[in-house]
């Protein structure tokens, strides 16, 4: 057997058998309807007419949220880099008590949905909130503390996770050169870290420009970015001006994923044995201080949160838990607060195992080791397509089932699956990346031993493949959950009035300031917001007892 | 006395990796620290690097006692097993690394000269803009050794520097490394686990096994005097009987009735020629150069004395 390929001999056929579901699902629900939207937009009636579109781009609102989308999102990426980066250095290469508790904690935003946390900057910086002095409720400070909020986790999770395998004994032997700690920092350790920052900042980035639920829960109208503005239009059926503006998002996601692609190395060579974290010494006081600060920062808003649903006027009661199981309170309520999280549960279910199964193949698909040139490229235009949904809107893909999957012919409104599928589309990066570096770890040669024993191609999955990977794989699956059980934007456009999931519930209550009685919706939304946080918090703490070494470059 | 050791106790959440350690290296010297892995040989190097802090004792240098004195602020130079280049940078940059640093910075002519000889010196010169990725792994360690000379180090602490090359490189490197060291004047500090790396480059030897300097001296004087049967293994003699300790193919075939008794077992190529194989009862096989004698049959009863030149006594 020539070569360090795999044993397998049909290469092709495997290739496209493993990336033919995957395939089909990303073009009907994926393309499909965002390709309807842009089309809709750009080509009302049947011909290309760029003037409307440039016509949008010319308008100075159209201005105003581009710039507002580019320095909110370039400020919260600055911003979480310089709070994560240390961060990441303390929870991930330091042995301090609470450390482990820690790193659970910085993990949970990653997945707290948008409208959680929308309504926790609401509790904490609201009238009657503990920061309200700072005067930021409704300003776009509020909209980018939400935003460093959300991505000092990604920061940590994937810096942290290139930290904690670097290997100390370039930095001891600059030390040894005589490079001072600062010196080292800033010749050794950082450039060696170059790549992560890279791809973190880039998705940070990515992230910060597409935030939807919390811009929209604290910007209202007022401060609108791109995405919220994309939703703003189409709630007022402006069709080019949303297509127009959907179409600079997705250029710009996928410039940078270009981007992000490149700076991966093409063949993962670097050695990743992790490192033993050791103990505090005074040089590293600065690093925990800055952990400390981001704990509280993550702690404050959520206690914030959990008060004000205790509370109506002042005083504390479970009142606001009570009128969440009574529908005839307010008008935003359509269901008992159980039902809808009855609801969420559900299709968190079956959005699991879809963005599992999806997510598996893909990953299959990815780190198989490419024989040739021809067969490498098509491995890596894969794994970029299969990334896609991680920055296109979520709105736009909402918006643009609607006018094509949910119409006739396919008709598939009703269908139970539909919210699930979407959603598994919007979790399927997180689980590829999951996925990915571990089954990339493998060495291949442990393959070909195997199949050289005599063990079937599947046998081989099964005794190598399956032992490191099952407990990302359970990992994946959490996350999946997670995000699907916050999943907001999508969502919004595609769940049955009647059948709203809880993030959907909480979006409602906050849109609708109303007031019935002794009974606010804001204080309802806090309540019911605090019930999606527990229920994603203990996934999460589930998840990081896996022990999943991190997760991954996204 | 350069570099004194004196009583160093290291532990990893309390357990020991190198218990009471003392030892001394004269200024110009190179010694050579052997041990199996595991022995704690390597915490002895990061400890005198600064990189382990001492549960007890004291590292001195030149008289001046090191406790509380940073890795960066010792003037010692640390070279690992893998090199550790630093991989964004070419070959010149790893090389000028330290020359670049505050406080020694020069002329960047300057610079640039004292790269290309250290280069020189280790056998690269043209090599200046290569990246280390594209290096083998004999070239990186010859980039590690430049860089680590290029702050003229006080002390050169090498960590296993030879071990991840194969074979015979690691014989020709061994020779350079100890005419670099030479010319050079470096005090060096070498940690090994191979005998014939430590002879090769050291002028003087400590035996290391669980946590303890168990000896320490000249080479000549270590080589000639194991202390006990386990540190005459570690210096790869393979066979201790009553007090002596004999090098593997050490033997020659007696011709009166003195030395042991065996049975000859065939003779065997070898790649230092054809030996040998004498059976003798309680101490095993002994492997005999025949150096041209015509060799026993098979069965035939043969006598053995150990030659004097591989012969140590505990």
């Amino acid at each position: 057997m020539a070569g360090p390929g795999r044993v397998v001999a049909p290469r092709w056929p495997a290739l496209a058998a493993l990336a033919a579901l995957p395939l089909a699902v990303l073009l009907v629900f994926f393309v499909l309807p965002v390709g309807a939207m842009l089309l809709r937009g750009l080509a009302p009636d049947g011909h290309l007419d760029l003037g409307a579109a440039l016509e949008v781009l010319g308008r100075d609102r159209t201005r105003r949220v581009l710039w507002f989308t580019l320095w909110s999102a370039g400020l919260g990426t600055l911003l979480a880099l310089l709070l994560g980066l240390p961060a990441a250095y303390a929870l991930h290469r330091l042995a301090f008590p609470g450390a482990a508790l820690l790193r659970a904690l910085v993990l949970v935003p990653f997945v707290l949905p948008t409208v959680v946390v929308g309504a926790a900057f609401r509790a904490l910086l609201g009238e009657g909130g503990w920061l309200a002095f700072l005067g930021w409720d409704g300003t776009p400070a509020a909209i980018v503390a939400a935003l460093v909020f959300f991505n000092v986790a990604v920061v940590v999770r994937v810096v942290g996770g290139a930290w904690a395998s670097l290997d100390r004994r370039a930095e001891e032997a600059a030390a040894a050169l005589g490079a001072s700690p600062a010196r080292v920092l800033a010749t050794v350790t950082l450039p060696a870290l170059r790549t992560a920052i890279t791809s973190a900042a880039v998705v940070v980035f990515l992230f910060c420009s597409t935030a939807f639920g919390v811009v929209l829960t604290l910007g209202g109208l007022r401060h609108a970015t791109v995405e919220t503005e994309i939703y703003l239009l189409t709630r007022a059926f402006d069709l080019p001006a949303a297509a127009c503006l959907a179409l600079v998002q997705v250029v710009t996601v996928v410039l940078l994923l270009l981007l992000v692609g490149r700076l991966r190395p093409a063949e993962e060579t670097v050695d990743r044995a992790p490192v033993a974290p050791r103990g505090v010494r005074r040089g590293d006081l600065p690093a925990l201080g800055a952990t400390l600060l981001v704990a509280a920062g993550l702690v404050v808003p959520m206690a914030a949160l959990v008060v004000a649903s205790l509370q109506v006027r002042g005083t504390w009661t479970l009142g606001n838990f009570r009128a969440l199981q009574q529908p005839d309170v307010s008008t935003a309520l359509v269901v008992p607060v159980t039902e809808a999280l009855r609801n969420s549960l559900q299709v968190a279910v079956d959005a699991t195992w879809m963005a599992l199964l999806l997510g598996v193949l893909v990953s299959l698909v990815v780190t198989r080791r490419a024989r040739g040139r021809g067969e490498r490229v098509v491995r890596r235009v894969l794994d970029g397509f299969f990334m896609l949904p991680l920055g296109v809107s979520a709105v736009v893909l909402g918006f643009g089932l609607l006018v094509t999957v949910a119409r006739p012919p396919l008709a598939l409104r009703d269908e139970p699956l539909l919210v699930p599928l979407v959603q598994a589309l919007v979790a399927l990066p997180l689980v590829v990346r999951t996925l990915v570096p571990v089954l990339a770890g493998i060495d291949d040669r442990q393959r070909q031993a195997a199949a050289s024993l005599g063990a079937s191609p599947a046998r081989t999955l099964l005794v190598v493949d399956l032992p490191v990977v099952w407990r990302p794989l359970l990992a994946a699956g959490g996350f999946a959950f997670a995000v699907s059980l916050g999943e907001f934007g999508a969502t919004s456009f595609l769940s049955r009035p009647d059948h709203p999931t809880l993030p959907v519930v909480i979006g409602r209550l906050l849109g609708s300031p109303g007031q019935v009685g002794e009974q606010s919706n804001a204080g309802m939304a806090m309540a019911a917001a605090v019930v999606l946080a527990v229920c994603v918090t203990v996934v999460m703490l589930l998840v990081e007892r896996l022990r999943v070494p991190s997760l991954g470059e996204v | 006395m350069t570099l004194v050791l004196d009583g160093v106790t290291v532990a990893y959440d309390g357990v020991p990796a190198l218990r009471d350690a003392s030892l001394e290296l004269p200024r110009g010297e190179v010694l050579a620290v052997l041990g199996p892995s595991g022995s704690g040989k390597s915490t002895l190097l990061r400890a005198v690097a600064g990189l382990e802090p001492l549960a007890a004792g004291t590292v001195t240098f030149d008289g001046a006692d090191l406790a509380g004195v940073p890795v960066h602020r010792r003037g010692f130079a640390l070279m690992f097993q893998d090199g550790q280049l630093f991989g964004h940078l070419s070959v010149a940059r790893n090389v000028a690394y330290p020359l670049r640093l505050p406080g020694r910075r020069r002329a960047r002519a300057a610079t640039r000269a004292r790269v290309a000889e250290l280069l020189e010196l280790v056998g690269l010169g043209g090599y200046a803009d290569r990246l280390p990725g594209t290096l083998s792994g004999g070239e990186r360690q010859r980039v590690a050794l430049a860089r680590a000379l290029a702050c003229d180090p006080r002390l050169l602490l090498l960590d296993e520097p030879l071990s991840a090359l194969d074979r015979g490189l690691r014989e020709r490197l061994a020779g350079d490394v100890r005419r670099i060291l030479v010319e050079a004047g470096t005090t060096a500090l070498l940690v090994t686990h191979d005998v014939d790396e430590a002879y090769a480059v050291a002028d003087r030897l400590a035996l290391v096994r669980d946590a303890a300097v168990v000896q320490s001296g000249t080479v000549a004087v270590v080589d000639a005097a194991p202390v006990d049967e386990r540190a005459a293994r570690q210096l790869g003699y393979a066979h201790v009987l009553d007090g002596r300790a004999v090098r593997r193919g050490a033997w020659r075939l007696a011709p009166g009735p003195d030395g042991l008794e065996g049975e000859s077992a065939g003779v065997v190529r070898t790649g230092v020629g054809p030996r040998l194989r004498v059976v003798v009862a309680g101490t095993g096989e002994l492997e005999v150069p025949l150096a041209g004698a015509p060799a026993p049959p098979v069965g035939a009863r043969v006598r053995v004395v150990p030659d004097p030149e591989g012969v140590a006594y505990l």
